[in-house]
């Protein structure tokens, strides 16, 4: 079959690519390391024992990674800590461990949208110069205004549900279907941050709020990371793969590690091999594009020694802070039921709002994120006791649990690269994608507040005690992972320029998150990662 | 932040309680078997029967959570040690005492220090037994709950 571009991952940057590629009239295979993913058989949540089990794990569907230095635990820190009322902290140790999510990612065709929340952000248009405005870690070599119209196709062709506040961000919001309902905990956050002079307002959600493209609307099970069995839900499955497959242009062969790109004679690539099924396969391809996200991308690059001339693949990894505290607020009813994330407020998003600090966050409704969304997490979490009064009270609490989650930018630092594991190789030979990530003192710094803030909401909300809290000071969690393979307009200090092009081969491509120079002040990526894909798209027929 | 696998979840803070060197060395030289009649007796006070629901034992969670052991060998070796523990606690074994005996040993251990085995018994083996239990419809009832998140969801409005 002549193919006129190969991408590698099917995940969120791949997806959108494999899209817009095919309809400019490109013929286009992906190669997905992972499976396919069922909505209708796949996903647990029609099981009685729904709660025991999280988002499926198939063969292939995890990648190699293992983790090198995450940083030490400085006892001075602990206000920090995790814990919760049942099993008090959930870390004694002098280092920071992984838990046991660790980079939390899904191969498979639609990649970690498979498990996201599917919240869908526009960056602040402030944060693209980070390095000029703040002098920390790097600036976009774009504006906002260049991803603006991309950002409004992706929303549309998937079918985001929002009501933001006006402004740069939004100055336009006609495309978007109506905000879903808050749910019971998220209307007494945002009245208790309003009171305390936050701005809060419904999240931008790719979850339907009116069925669209034979989808059907949420119907607010509160589940959306252990997937959505009813494709509401905007992963890159049910939306981008399936709009591409229908134009008849996309191939997209499953269980195909690439492990190996090959140069041309003349200093492009020319094909890239790998294992299919346990079977070696070569493919050829004018054009590649890695989307293998932003640990395995710079892992494949490194492997093959390729791309690299700056030296910077694989540095410049940026994790996200995450913090969430809860607690049971008596009076509060059926807070396990709604929408996942869907009150949200920026007001310290900008990189400069919180004194001390450079780097912003912002603040989430996380009830339903968090997972207090049936009895056994009360029981395993945040309801201590046993016999009849512990059984009696479980069912009084249920429905009162109320979480509030921050989340947060780090800033590039030489100790959080991703490297090749010298010791762990896959099945296929390849190193182990190994993940530093060390937090600095101005990211302990934005974690406290961040910590700090939700207590206060909670405090103001009328929850008299926590019951639990989590953060990433005590355990390497990051679902948002970004920077391995920087985008800049000087290939001395970057390895892609501002259209995701490598600056060393010439038909060499990078469309995941991997080439964010800075993260944002907490905004989920997803959306910007699609729109970098579709600006690559146009760019790369046009 | 995430919901992943609870069972990932567990199997990794069973672990990480029981791998300290001092606690490791406590358990290791254990031999023998789990006493079931034991174990089911102690989840009976943890989560006695009520109006609305059934004893741990009555749906049986102990049998759950031995299956569950053999797949991690330090916490069934906390489960030989804790049962064997449990039956010297009086006169014969655990599961014959009174409920009332078998309620002030339970009491004891849970404010027992978490570094020895009644205490790390008593945190680790509730942590079992009230996924276990609670994963069970019959354990639901009286919550204002579906019996799974899907096919119905939870269409607003919600008061
Ligand atoms: C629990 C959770 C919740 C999240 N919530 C949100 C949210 O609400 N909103 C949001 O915007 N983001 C969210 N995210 C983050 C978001 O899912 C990721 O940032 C995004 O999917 C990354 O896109 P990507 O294209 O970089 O990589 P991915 O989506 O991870 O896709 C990479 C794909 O490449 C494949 N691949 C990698 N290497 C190879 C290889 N060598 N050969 C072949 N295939 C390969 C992988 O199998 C994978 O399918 C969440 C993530 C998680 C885990
Ligand atoms: S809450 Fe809505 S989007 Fe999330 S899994 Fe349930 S039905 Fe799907």
């Amino acid at each position: 079959m002549a193919i006129d571009a190969v991408i590698i991952g099917a995940g969120a940057g791949g997806a959108a690519a494999a899209w817009r590629l095919c309809n400019h009239g490109l013929k286009v295979l992906i190669l997905e390391a992972g499976p396919r993913f069922d909505p209708a058989t796949d996903y647990p949540l029609t099981n009685t024992d729904w709660e025991r089990t999280g988002f499926p794990i198939k063969p292939g569907s995890t990648g190699a990674v293992s983790y090198g230095d995450l940083g030490a635990l400085d006892p001075a820190d602990a206000d920090l800590a995790s814990w919760n009322a049942v099993s008090g902290r959930q870390v004694n140790s002098t280092k920071r461990p992984p838990s046991a999510t660790g980079y939390a990612h899904v191969q498979g065709v639609g990649g970690s949208t498979l498990q996201y929340v599917g919240e869908a952000h526009r960056l602040n248009p402030a944060a693209f110069r980070l390095q000029s405005d703040h002098g920390a870690g790097a600036d976009w070599p774009l504006s906002f205004a260049d991803l603006e119209p991309h950002y409004r196709t992706i929303e549309a062709e998937i079918g985001v549900a929002g009501a933001p506040i006006a402004g740069a961000r939004w100055s336009a919001q006609d495309h978007l279907q109506p905000a879903h309902p808050l749910s019971t905990s998220a209307r007494v956050l945002r009245d208790a941050g309003t009171r305390m002079g936050m701005a809060w307002e419904t999240n931008t959600r790719a979850a339907l709020s009116e069925p669209k493209d034979n989808r059907p609307n949420c119907n607010y099970c509160g589940n959306c990371t252990r997937g959505c069995p009813l494709g509401d839900k905007g992963s890159a499955d049910v939306t981008f793969i399936r709009k591409a497959e229908a134009t008849g242009r996309l191939t997209i062969h499953t269980g195909a590690q690439v492990t190996r790109l090959i140069m041309g004679a003349n200093g492009r690539v020319r094909a890239v091999s790998g294992v299919r099924d346990g079977a070696p396969f070569e493919q050829d391809t004018p054009i590649l594009i890695l989307a293998g996200g932003a640990v395995q991308t710079p892992r494949l690059l490194l492997a093959n020694d390729m791309a690299n001339g700056s030296g910077q693949v694989g540095r410049n990894f940026m994790e996200t802070l995450a913090w969430t505290s809860a607690g049971l607020l008596p009076g509060l009813t059926n807070s396990h039921k709604g929408l996942p994330a869907d009150a949200v407020s920026w007001t310290y998003n900008a990189q400069d709002a919180v004194p001390g600090v450079v780097g912003g966050c912002r603040f989430t409704a996380s009830t339903q994120e968090t997972g207090l969304l049936g009895p056994m997490a009360y029981a395993s979490r945040i309801l201590d006791g046993y016999g009849p009064a512990f059984k009696a009270q479980m069912r009084n609490v249920f429905g009162s649990a109320i979480a509030v989650a921050g989340t947060g930018e780090t800033i590039p630092d030489e100790r959080s690269f991703v490297a090749l594991d010298p010791q762990r190789v896959d099945a296929a030979g390849v190193p182990f994608a190994q993940i530093n990530s060390v937090l600095t003192d101005n990211s302990l710094a934005l974690l406290r507040f961040m910590a700090s803030q939700c207590r206060a909401i909670l405090t103001e909300a009328g929850v008299t005690e926590l019951a639990e809290e989590n953060g990433v000071w005590d355990r390497f969690t990051s679902t948002h992972v970004f920077g391995t393979c920087r985008m800049g307009a000087d290939a001395a200090t970057s390895v892609v320029d501002p259209f995701g092009r490598s600056h060393d081969i010439d038909n060499l491509y990078i469309v995941d998150a991997s080439t964010f120079p800075s993260s944002g002040g907490g905004e989920a990526p997803v959306s910007t990662i699609q729109a970098l894909a579709l600006r690559m798209a146009d760019r790369l027929v046009a | 932040m995430l919901s992943i696998s609870r069972r990932r979840v567990l199997m990794s803070a069973l672990a990480a309680s029981l791998s300290p060197p001092a606690f490791a060395q406590q358990i290791a030289a254990t031999e023998g078997e789990i006493d079931a009649k034991t174990l089911a007796a102690y989840l009976d006070i943890l989560l006695p029967a009520d109006e609305h629901t059934p004893a741990a034992s009555a749906l049986g969670i102990e049998g759950d959570i031995i299956g569950f052991a053999r797949q991690l060998t330090q916490f069934n070796q906390l489960l030989v040690l804790g049962t064997q523990w449990l039956n010297q606690t009086g006169q014969g074994p655990f599961h014959a005492l009174s409920l009332s005996d078998q309620g002030r040993v339970v009491d004891w251990m849970r404010a027992a220090d978490r570094n020895f085995i009644p205490g790390r018994f008593f945190l680790l083996v509730r942590l079992t037994g009230v996924e276990f239990y609670y994963s069970r419809p019959e354990a639901v009832a009286g919550f204002d709950l579906n019996p799974a998140p899907q096919p119905a969801g939870y269409p607003p409005p919600w008061q």
